[in-house]
């Protein structure tokens, strides 16, 4: 028996960090190549992990990368919000103690005009007053971290991979995110970075903070999660979707030029939520890969977390707790008590 | 759910056709386990079929056995052909994979509906036994034709209670199903048939029309939501026109098809003041489902109405999945807002009724880019069989759904 998820306070990025070191490796058991430990002329520590999930009779392995800031770190931090900067999450395809804490094995990059490297959420480097999290995990290992950053403000970050059982199998589907790519100026004002794509509805897309592996076409390429497709979604509109630059990564560091043919963004199809006679509704976030010019195809279900209705604007608080549900502002949380 | 399609001379000869069929046991979406990954398309009861759970079980990759949870044991067969018993018949597939001894194909059979009023040519009435045996609801359709009109079709209905003196209680009736001319037009029926409900969809010539009777597929339990009912054909008017108008006959600008399409459009025919789809609310009043054209963040108020809610879900960005399979959604029937809300200022919560029976959203497109077809058949992640359909004689993308045909 053991409580797949933990909940508690932190009032540093570096005690937030060893809260999911401690969790994720003690219970969700996953394998820590290097525990937090002191960037190289920083305050920050990196940490990196790695964990084999099989899921669908498929074992993929996922490479966890995290940075909790210093004072001493520079990157993300703006003007209108000084006291912020990023928790950094991001995934690789290995892990090399030898190299930077930025630099693993297979790690995505941003093509161009990006204002940083990799997924990130905005967290106080000292807040006032402890700050809640949570960590929800499940027997996989698929993890997912909310935090708040001010009171009714929360932030996100998570790894694992993908369910596929909606969709079929495909060749990837290990994924790691946070709230938003880094260093968006939206960044740090959006409420809806709990979820894990912070840029839903920012109308300044800058990029998706939310990586997936996966082989479609004949590439195999990080491909970022980014707002919901609809009619409106154009390339011109929402240039992360491929066709422009602007946030999107790639596979190789040296690569200048897309793959070709590229792989384009993820999307995820918006929820219907809803409430009659007391039922909670819950639904699946689906992710899909564009394949050909605004064509996607479905690439799975993000584990342990649901778009839910009951807290949408109807002042639930904050972990709330329905049955096996942890409410965010957004989403619910699974809960595993195993 | 069981399916038929058939051809019939008439529209006439549909409904007689369709009676024939509902009055058999209807299978309920099978489950699998084990290896093969084949399928069965075609399982369906009989008139003497009882409520029950049938479990085929393989005894190599091509023989299997069949037992029925009341009935015992029902018989042995062979993959490819048919297997016949007197409450149960089906023809497995061999998929890509090959069963293996061990897997297990699991049905629930319903009763079969009866009929509680049936005049032929008049009136058709049923109760169908619920999906349990136990949660029966009645819904049926009367005929109406006229030679001056020159137009043959059924108006669909919920009949929630019968009086004790046969007659029924707050029937809704005001769907209409028009089935061609009055001479009689060439049709095919494509229908879907659970214990529960029923969707129907008539081709005559290019026009596919629509009509749906029955429960919703709703969330929770029927206890917490009781009395589910949807109905729904391809128009209805607030002021019905006279018997010998021509409006009753359907044409491509009287009366639009029951249009639910992937973005949640059109399920009424405004400019004749009526709905074509309709649902008893919580409050035990009929509401129509109006169409949404927008998203979430600007769609109206309806009041007690309800609303097909498309929002975000475009069909002409999706294409199967990477290993060719379908996604399939369903319709969601949404309310704004709640009443809580609107009582407390609480921001707006929606408020889900269930989704359409049998009817889902599906990719537009096949894997190498064209625009799917009326009629072509898709296969769904849980294998059931999808069939493509449209909207009248609108093909667009806007326009197909799949309905779920096993």
């Amino acid at each position: 028996m053991s409580i797949r998820y933990a909940t508690g306070t932190y009032q540093t990025p570096s005690a937030l960090l060893t809260a999911i070191d401690t969790h994720i490796v003690d219970v969700l058991g996953w394998t820590r190549n290097m525990g937090p430990t002191l960037v190289a002329g920083k305050s920050g520590r990196r940490a990196h992990y790695q964990k084999t999930i099989t899921k669908d009779g498929v074992a993929r392995t996922v490479y966890w990368n995290l940075l909790a800031p210093g004072a001493t770190e520079v990157q993300g931090t703006l003007s209108s919000e000084t006291n912020k900067l990023g928790f950094f999450s991001y995934p690789s395809t290995g892990y090399d103690a030898g190299l930077a804490w930025d630099r693993q094995p297979g790690y995505p990059v941003a093509s161009t005009g990006g204002l940083g490297l990799f997924p990130a959420s905005t967290i106080e480097l000292a807040p006032a007053s402890p700050l809640n999290f949570i960590i929800a995990g499940n027997a996989y290992g698929d993890v997912y971290v909310v935090f708040a950053i001010t009171n009714g403000s929360n932030r996100s970050i998570s790894a694992g991979v993908l369910n596929k059982s909606s969709c079929g199998p495909y060749d990837g589907g290990e994924f790691a995110g946070a709230a938003c790519f880094a260093m968006s100026a939206k960044w740090a004002s959006n409420n809806l970075m709990e979820t894990p794509f912070g840029f839903y509805t920012v109308s300044s897309y800058y990029g998706a903070g939310f990586l997936v592996r996966a082989t479609v076409d004949g590439v195999t390429n990080w491909v970022t999660i980014q707002n919901e497709f609809n009619s409106t979604d154009t390339a011109a509109t929402t240039p992360i979707r491929g066709t422009g630059n602007v946030g999107c990564v790639k596979s190789y560091a040296s690569a200048e030029n897309w793959p070709s043919p590229a792989l384009l963004s993820v999307s995820y199809v918006h929820p219907s939520i809803s409430v009659i006679n007391g039922i909670i509704m819950h639904r699946d976030i689906q992710c899909a890969v564009m394949r050909t010019t605004s064509r996607f195809s479905m690439l799975g279900n993000v584990p342990l977390i649901a778009w839910s209705s009951i807290v949408v604007n109807n002042g639930i608080p904050w972990g709330t707790i329905v049955g096996n549900k942890f409410y965010t502002n957004y989403i619910a949380l699974e809960l595993r008590d195993e | 759910m069981s399916a038929i399609i058939q051809d019939f001379a008439s529209g006439a000869a549909l409904v007689e056709g369709l009676h024939t069929f509902l009055l058999k046991g209807h299978t309920l979406r099978p489950s699998f386990t084990g290896t093969g990954n084949g399928y069965c398309d075609d399982a369906i009861g009989t008139t003497s079929s009882v409520q029950e759970v049938i479990t085929l079980t393989f005894t190599s990759a091509t023989d299997f056995s069949v037992v029925g949870s009341v009935s015992g044991a029902m018989g042995t067969g062979t993959a490819g052909s048919l297997f016949t018993h007197a409450r149960f018949l089906c023809t497995i597939v061999v998929g890509t994979t090959a069963w293996v001894s061990g897997d297990t194909i699991t049905w629930t059979m319903t009763a079969p509906w009866t009929a509680l009023q049936y005049v032929a040519g008049q009136t058709y009435i049923y109760r169908a036994p619920g999906n349990d045996g136990n949660q029966e609801v009645n819904v049926g359709w009367t005929v109406k034709s006229n030679s001056t009109g020159g137009y043959y079709g059924v108006r669909v209905g919920a009949y929630p209670t019968v009086l004790p003196d046969g007659s029924f209680w707050q029937p809704w009736t005001k769907p209409w199903w028009p089935l061609g001319s009055y001479s009689g037009s060439a049709v095919r029926l494509f229908a879907s048939v659970s214990g529960q409900a029923i969707w129907m969809t008539a081709r005559i010539g290019s026009y596919y029309i629509s009509a749906v009777a029955g429960y919703a597929d709703i969330p929770g339990t029927l206890d917490q939501q009781p009395f589910p009912y949807i109905v729904g054909g391809a128009m209805s008017w607030a002021s019905e026109p006279a018997d010998t108008s021509a409006s009753w006959l359907y044409s491509a600008s009287q009366g639009g098809p029951l249009r639910i399409s992937a973005k949640g459009y059109n399920t009424d025919n405004e400019s004749y003041g009526g709905e074509a789809l309709y649902v008893r609310t919580a409050w035990n009043k009929w509401g129509a489902v109006y169409h949404v054209t927008s998203n979430a963040s600007t769609y109206e108020v309806q009041g007690n109405s309800y609303q097909l809610w498309g929002s975000s879900f475009d069909s002409s960005k999706l294409q199967p999945n990477l290993d060719g399979s379908f996604s399939a959604w369903p319709f969601d029937m949404i309310r704004m807002p709640d009443p809580l809300n609107a009582l407390t200022g609480i921001g707006a919560m929606p408020d889900n009724y269930g989704n359409i029976p049998f009817a889902y959203r599906i990719p537009a497109y096949d894997a190498s880019g064209n625009l799917l077809v009326a009629e072509s058949i898709l296969r769904s992640r849980s294998r059931t069989k999808m069939l493509v359909l449209q909207n009248g004689a609108l093909s667009n993308y806007l326009n197909l759904f799949a309905v779920e045909m096993f």
